[in-house]
């Protein structure tokens, strides 16, 4: 037989009367797990904004290095098209590491929210 | 690691030490010389100011500016600017004006440069009524002057000031530092920075208001001050006076070290 998960008026009772404390605390616990959370999302898309920076700047250089040449001025042509290169190498490392710094951020989120649920829902005994 | 993964990686390391190589060959023909890859062309302008002027105001953007005597009574303005930002230099109302005067495109923001424009101005003698300066990245040093009002006004630039008097000083900033030494101002010092330290050296005014966020406030005065410190998680050391004018310094996380006389 399951047992009667109904609550007793005093417990309902001292439940109300103890929310200004409960509830605080539940507030800030989940603000700080937010927080956290939030901030680990900025650190991924930081990442994925400097990968796009190299990528672009890889695409920018390399195009620029073409127009400087034609345009007579070999130093700057070339300097552009080598730093173009090292862009281009340097993106193709950041994606790698995005794409591990995001699959660890998405596998730490279901860690957490079945930490979460195995918290807050609790099995039944049969 | 996957097979495909093992590849990007080799291609990736291989565009980085041939771009580094190639740079590095680049620059090793051009002589080591940097300009020579920069897009950016400048060139040296002079203008010469026959007329006399009290007042000098200046709005740049990222030039250098400097004041010197020029020991024969002449005045000369000397720039080292960007062809396509040159300076208009020009007297009007008894007020030396130098302003900026950029005729560049949108593409032209899109460059590699390395040089600095500076502003260099040879005064014909000491004393001026104002100098007024308004810019953004660029530093400002004078000393041996006299002038009434000081303003200026720029953002990460910063100030080298010494034997200079004043009534006035006058400036709002950024990042950028701000070091006084031996200026005097007979009425007030009114500094404003957000990051940048300010530092006082042998220093006095009759009144002294400093603000700053994170940067520190340090340095000598003359006299004795009434001062009025307040920081947030800074550390204070100012002198236990309570004569002479207000010293009012205001921080956030800055530190204010102040001492009397020569430190």
């Amino acid at each position: 037989m399951a047992k009667n998960s109904r609550l007793r008026w005093w417990e309902i009772v001292f439940l109300i009367l103890g929310s200004p404390i409960w509830l605080s605390v539940l507030i800030s616990v989940f603000a700080v797990v937010f927080s956290v959370y939030v901030s680990l999302w900025s650190a991924i898309i930081s990442l994925w904004a400097v990968f796009v920076s190299l990528l672009a700047s890889a695409f920018g250089l390399t195009a620029a290095s073409f127009i400087l040449l034609v345009l007579g001025r070999m130093f700057s042509g070339a300097a552009a098209f080598a730093v173009g290169l090292v862009c281009a190498g340097l993106s193709i490392f950041m994606f790698f590491v995005c794409k591990a710094a995001t699959k660890g951020i998405i596998f730490l989120t279901k860690k957490v929210c079945l930490a979460l649920k195995n918290c807050l829902i609790k099995k039944e005994v049969a | 690691m996957k097979t495909s993964t093992k590849i990007w990686l080799i291609v990736a390391a291989a565009l980085v030490f041939l771009g580094t190589i190639m740079f590095s060959a680049t620059l090793f023909f051009a002589d080591w010389d940097f300009s020579k890859i920069s897009t950016t062309k400048y060139e040296q302008n002079s203008y010469n100011i026959s007329d006399s002027f009290e007042n000098i105001w200046i709005d740049t953007d990222t030039a250098d500016i400097k004041f010197l005597l020029s020991g024969n009574g002449e005045c000369k303005v000397e720039c080292f600017e960007e062809k396509k930002a040159r300076h208009e230099v020009k007297i009007e109302n008894g007020t030396l004006f130098i302003n900026e005067k950029e005729e560049k495109a949108w593409y032209d923001y899109i460059n590699i440069g390395f040089g600095t424009p500076k502003i260099t101005v040879y005064l014909p003698k000491a004393d001026f009524s104002s100098v007024y300066i308004k810019e953004s990245t660029g530093d400002i040093s004078f000393s041996k002057l006299s002038v009434k009002d000081i303003d200026l006004s720029l953002s990460t630039g910063d100030i080298l000031l010494s034997d200079v008097k004043c009534e006035n000083l006058v400036t709002k900033g950024s990042t950028g530092e701000v070091e006084l030494k031996k200026v005097i101002a007979s009425n007030k010092f009114d500094i404003k920075r957000s990051t940048g330290d300010i530092e006082l050296n042998v220093c006095d005014a009759a009144e002294i208001f400093i603000e700053t966020d994170t940067g520190d406030v340090e340095g000598s005065l003359l006299s004795p001050k009434t001062f009025a410190t307040k920081t947030s998680t800074g550390e204070i050391h100012v002198p236990q006076t309570n004569e002479g004018g207000l010293c009012q310094i205001t921080t956030s996380t800055g530190d204010i070290e102040i001492y009397l006389g020569e430190k």
